[in-house]
C-alpha cells in the first residue's frame, strides 16, 4: 500500500516529475516528413493498451453523447439531454431541480452517480448528490459526454457506484472564432450567449465564454402556480499551450450566480402544522482547473490536475459555503508490450460551513475533511490484443468511514474488430454525506404538539455494493451497431431511518415531543436489468438512434430494522424506458429531428408512466447561421416526472414549451 | 502557512512548474507523427485538377473535421511546399466549411456522419483521408490502418476518381488493400 501523500510529500512529488520530463528521450531527432513512403512503412509503433484502447473494445457500459447529439436534439441542459441514454433515470422535478442516477435508487440527491466536469467533481459531499442547477456549461463547448454505468470506482474513487459522468469540453483550438447564440420560449423564457476563441500564436489558445438564462415558473400536481422560476449566469475561459514535444497544459475557470425559486412545506408547531412557504435560494461560486499532460519517452505519461471550487447557496432553510481544493496525478507506464500499469494518488481538502434555520440543522456547523487516494489498475492484453484483463483497486481513506477499498476485475474478448463481449465483477462504495453525520431535518408535524425529526449518526458507515455486469458490443455493418449490457447489482448496508426514543425539546417553543428517526445501515437489495443502444444510419439522409433500459429493484430491511418506509423505495425508479431519435438531413441547409421516449410509472409517487416527444426543425440561411425551432413534450400539456424524498420540495409539473433559437458563428 | 494556504500554493506552483518547462526530450505520440508524414507523401502522390488552386502558388490546405489528433505534427508540414504550393491547415467545425479544403482528415469519431459528409462534398476535388480501414469500404479515399505495429493504408480508387482527383499508381501499389479500382482486391 503506498504511503499516503502529506505536506511534505507533495514537493517531493514535484522533484520526481521535473525529473521524469527530463529524462532523454528515445525518439529520433530527424523529421518523419524527410523519409519516402518505403521507410515509413517500416517504423513500428508500440500501442499503449489505456490509450490506443477504442470505445469499442472497453470492458464496460460506456454511452457517448457527441457534440452533433447535443445539437440534433435541441436540449438547453446536460440532464435534458441525459434522457438519450440507457441504463440513466433521469426526472424533472422542478425547473431547475432534476433527480438523475444510473440503474436505480434514483432521488434529487441520488448518491451513486459521479459527475465530472473535465475532472472537476459535481458532486455535493453536503447531500451525496448533484446540484443540477450550477452545471450550466455552455452545450456548444462540450466536444462529449461519456456515462459509464456500473461501478467506477478504480479511476474515480468512491461514490462512483453507479456510474459517472465524464463531460468534456473542447480544447481552446477547436472553439476559434466567434459564437453568438439567442433563445427565447414560453417556458425557457431566454437564453443569451456568446463565446469567443482566438490564439496567442499556434501553440497557445484561449476562448472567454458568457451565458445567461431565465426561466418561467410552472404548476403544481393540483394545478396551483408554482414559484420554480429561476435565472442564472455564467462566464468563464478555458486557456490551452501545446508544449514543444508533446504534452499539454490547460488553465479553466467559471463565475456564476443565479436565483431559483422553490416551494418548502415546512412542519410548524402549530395548526394547520404545515406551512408551505416561497424561498428564493440564490447561488454562486467559481472554480479554478489547471491540467498538466506529457509523454515521457513512448511508453509512459504522466497527467497532474489541481482546482479549487468554491459554491454558495442561501435559502430560508439553509446557508452553506463550501470550499475544495484537489490535487491528483497519474502516472501510466507499459511494463511490457503486453502489460500496461496506471496508478495514482489524489488528495482533496472540503470546508464547508453550514447554517440551518428553518427545519435543518448541522452540527458542527463547519467541518473541513480530508480524502486520501491511492489506485492502481493493471491491464493485460493475450493473443495479439484479443483478450484482455484488467485488475485493479482503489484505496481511499476520508473522515467519516475512514479507509475503504474498491477492486474491480474486468474482462473483454474481441475476437474480431466488429464484435466485443466483456464481464466485470467490483466492488464499490457510497460513503455517508455530511447531513447523514452531522445533521438534523424536521420532517412533519402533529398534534401534541408532536415533531418527526430525521437525525444523522457518526456510526453511520458507508453503503456497499458488488456488481456482476456482461457485455457485448457488435457493430453488424459501417452503418448499424449494437451495444447489450446486463447487470446485477447486490447492495448492503443500505441507509435506513430507525425510530428511536422520544423526548422533550422546550426551544424553540411551544414544548414539544420529538420522535428521532437516526440514520442507520440496515438494509440490503438487489437491482438487476439489461440496457441496449442502437445506432443505425438508415441512409445518407436518416439516422436513428435507440435506447431501451429494463430493471427490476428488490429491497430488504435487516430483521432488526424498524424503518416502515424503506422498502418502497423499490418503488422510485420505472421498470422499463425507451427512447427513440430520428434525425433527416437532407441537405447541408436543412434538418429535422423526432425524439420520442417512453418512461414507466413511479409506484412509490404519483407518477403515471408518460410518452414525451421533442420536435427539431434547423435551418441555415447562410453557412455559418442557424435558425431553429424546437417543441419540447408535444403529447401532454404537462405531466409529472418526480416528487422527491427530501427537504420536502413540492415538485412542478413538466411542460409542453416551445422555443426559437438563433446560432451564429462569426 | 496555514495547511490550506500552503496546499493552494503547491497547486499554484505545480501549475507554473509545467507551463514553462522546457518540454525536453518527450516524444509525440509516433503514431500521429507518422500519420502526419503520410498526409505529406499523399499530397506529393496525388494531382488536384487546376480548378482546384487559384494560382500556381496558392497554399494547399490540409484540414482536420471537428478534432485533431496530430497535435503540432500536422504544423511541421506548414514549413513545406508541394509542386510550387505552400501547405497549410485548417481546423474546422463543420463540413460546410470545407469548400476551401484539399486533403480533409476525418476522424474516427465522425464515423456515423460519413454518408452525410461525402455527399456535402460530392464531386469537389477533395482527398479525404480517414482513421481505419473501414473508411476505404465506406467510400473514402484513403484509410490508414495497423498492420501489427505499422502504419499502412487502404485506398478506394474509383471514390478518387468520382473527385476528379489523380492518384498516382505508385501510391496505390503501396496500398495494403485497394477498394473501388479495376485491379483485384488486394495487393496486386
Amino acid at each position: 500500500m503506498p504511503p499516503m501523500p502529506s505536506y511534505q510529500t507533495l514537493p517531493a512529488l514535484t522533484l520526481l516529475l521535473l525529473l521524469q520530463a527530463s529524462l532523454p528521450c528515445l525518439a529520433e531527432d530527424t523529421s518523419l516528413l524527410d523519409l519516402d513512403f518505403e521507410a515509413l512503412m517500416d517504423i513500428e509503433i508500440t500501442s499503449l493498451a489505456k490509450r490506443s484502447q477504442s470505445l469499442s473494445e472497453a470492458a464496460g457500459a460506456v454511452f457517448v453523447i457527441s457534440n452533433k447529439d447535443l445539437q440534433q436534439s435541441g436540449v438547453t441542459s446536460i440532464p435534458e439531454a441525459l434522457r438519450m441514454v440507457p441504463g440513466l433515470q433521469v426526472a424533472r422535478i422542478d425547473s431547475s431541480k432534476w433527480a438523475v442516477t444510473s440503474r436505480g435508487l434514483n432521488g434529487r440527491f441520488a448518491t451513486k452517480l459521479l459527475v465530472l466536469i473535465d475532472g472537476r467533481s459535481a458532486y455535493s459531499p453536503l447531500f451525496s448528490g448533484v446540484f443540477w442547477d450550477i452545471q450550466d456549461t455552455l452545450l456548444e463547448d462540450i466536444e462529449r459526454i461519456e456515462v459509464i454505468r456500473g461501478p467506477g470506482a478504480t479511476l474515480w474513487g468512491a461514490n462512483a457506484v453507479n456510474g459517472v459522468i465524464n463531460i468534456i469540453t473542447k480544447k481552446a483550438k477547436d472553439t476559434q472564432g466567434g459564437l453568438l447564440k439567442l433563445a427565447a420560449g414560453d417556458v425557457l423564457s431566454s437564453l443569451s450567449a456568446f463565446r469567443y476563441g482566438g490564439q496567442l500564436d499556434e501553440n497557445n489558445h484561449f476562448r472567454v465564454f458568457g451565458q445567461h438564462r431565465a426561466y418561467q415558473h410552472g404548476q403544481t400536481f393540483s394545478g396551483e402556480a408554482h414559484e420554480d422560476d429561476w435565472y442564472s449566469s455564467r462566464g468563464g475561459f478555458r486557456f490551452d499551450r501545446e508544449l514543444p514535444h508533446g504534452g499539454e497544459y490547460t488553465l479553466q475557470g467559471d463565475l456564476y450566480t443565479g436565483t431559483s425559486g422553490q416551494l418548502v412545506q415546512v412542519p410548524i408547531l402549530t395548526t394547520p402544522f404545515v406551512q408551505r412557504v416561497k424561498e428564493n435560494s440564490t447561488f454562486s461560486g467559481g472554480n479554478l482547473l489547471t491540467r498538466y499532460h506529457q509523454s515521457v519517452g513512448e511508453e509512459a505519461e504522466i497527467n497532474l490536475q489541481a482546482y479549487y471550487d468554491r459554491t454558495e447557496r442561501k435559502s430560508t432553510g439553509l446557508r452553506q459555503k463550501r470550499d475544495t481544493l484537489d490535487i491528483e496525478f497519474q502516472h501510466l507506464f507499459a511494463l511490457t508490450t503486453q502489460q500496461t500499469l496506471v496508478w495514482g494518488l489524489g488528495f482533496r481538502y472540503l470546508q464547508d460551513t453550514s447554517q440551518g434555520d428553518l427545519s435543518i440543522r448541522l452540527e458542527p456547523k463547519s467541518r473541513s475533511t480530508r480524502v486520501f487516494n491511492a489506485f492502481v489498475q493493471d491491464d493485460l492484453t493475450f493473443w495479439q490484443e484479443q483478450l484482455r484483463f484488467s485488475i485493479g483497486t482503489k484505496l481511499e481513506h476520508n473522515d467519516y468511514s475512514g479507509f475503504e477499498w474498491q477492486p474491480s476485475l474486468r474482462v473483454s474478448w474481441s475476437p474480431a474488430s466488429d464484435y466485443t463481449l466483456w464481464g466485470a465483477i467490483s466492488r464499490a462504495v457510497r460513503t455517508p454525506s455530511r447531513i447523514e453525520h452531522d445533521g438534523r431535518i424536521d420532517s412533519q408535524a402533529f398534534p401534541g404538539p408532536t415533531l418527526i425529526a430525521l437525525f444523522g449518526d457518526d456510526n453511520l458507515t458507508s453503503e456497499v455494493l458488488i456488481a456482476y455486469e456482461l457485455g457485448y458490443r457488435h457493430s453488424l455493418s459501417t452503418t448499424l451497431s449494437l451495444d447489450l449490457a446486463l447487470f446485477f447489482n447486490d447492495y448492503d448496508r443500505l441507509r435506513t431511518l430507525e425510530p428511536g426514543q422520544p423526548f422533550i425539546e422546550t426551544s424553540p417553543s411551544p414544548p414539544h415531543g420529538v420522535v428521532p428517526l437516526a440514520a442507520n445501515n440496515l438494509m440490503a437489495g438487489e437491482v438487476y436489468g439489461a440496457e441496449l443502444a442502437v445506432d443505425w444510419q438508415l441512409s445518407p439522409h436518416w439516422h436513428s438512434a435507440l435506447a431501451l433500459t429494463l430493471m427490476e429493484v428488490q429491497l430488504h430491511r435487516d430483521r432488526n430494522s424498524q424503518d416502515a418506509i424503506a422498502e418502497t423505495n423499490e418503488g422510485d425508479s420505472p421498470h422499463h424506458q425507451l427512447s427513440l431519435r430520428l434525425s433527416y438531413t437532407p441537405s447541408q441547409r436543412w434538418e429535422a429531428s423526432l425524439w420520442g421516449r417512453y418512461v414507466g410509472s413511479l409506484a412509490n409517487q404519483e407518477v403515471g408512466r408518460y410518452f414525451g416527444l421533442d420536435a427539431r426543425l434547423a435551418w441555415h440561411p447562410v453557412e455559418n447561421v442557424e435558425l431553429s425551432l424546437l417543441g419540447q413534450n408535444l403529447l401532454d400539456p404537462r405531466h409529472p416526472e418526480f416528487a422527491p424524498e427530501l427537504l420536502d420540495l413540492v415538485p412542478s409539473e413538466v411542460e409542453r414549451a416551445f422555443y426559437a433559437r438563433v446560432l451564429w458563428h462569426f | 502557512m496555514t495547511p490550506r494556504a500552503s496546499l493552494v500554493s503547491y497547486a499554484l506552483l505545480l501549475a507554473l512548474c509545467f507551463c514553462s518547462l522546457p518540454g525536453r526530450a518527450a516524444a509525440i505520440e509516433l503514431e500521429y507523427k507518422l500519420k502526419a508524414a503520410y498526409l505529406y507523401n499523399f499530397s506529393r502522390f496525388v494531382t488536384w485538377p487546376e480548378s482546384a488552386f487559384a494560382e500556381k502558388n496558392s497554399p494547399l490546405f490540409f484540414c482536420t473535421l471537428v478534432e485533431d489528433p496530430f497535435g503540432s505534427a500536422l504544423d511541421e508540414l506548414t514549413q513545406k511546399k508541394v509542386r510550387g504550393h505552400p501547405l497549410a491547415v485548417r481546423r474546422i467545425e463543420h463540413i460546410a466549411q470545407a469548400k476551401s479544403c484539399h486533403i480533409l482528415f476525418i476522424p474516427t469519431s465522425q464515423h456515423t456522419a460519413l454518408p452525410h459528409i461525402f455527399s456535402a462534398l460530392d464531386g469537389r476535388p477533395v482527398l479525404t483521408v480517414g482513421d481505419n480501414p473501414d473508411f476505404g469500404r465506406a467510400g473514402g479515399m484513403l484509410g490508414f490502418t495497423l498492420q501489427g505495429k505499422r502504419v499502412r493504408f487502404v485506398v478506394n480508387v474509383q471514390a478518387g476518381k468520382k473527385a476528379k482527383l489523380h492518384i498516382s499508381v505508385k501510391l496505390i501499389r503501396l496500398a495494403a488493400e485497394i477498394y473501388g479500382g479495376n485491379m483485384d482486391k488486394g495487393k496486386p
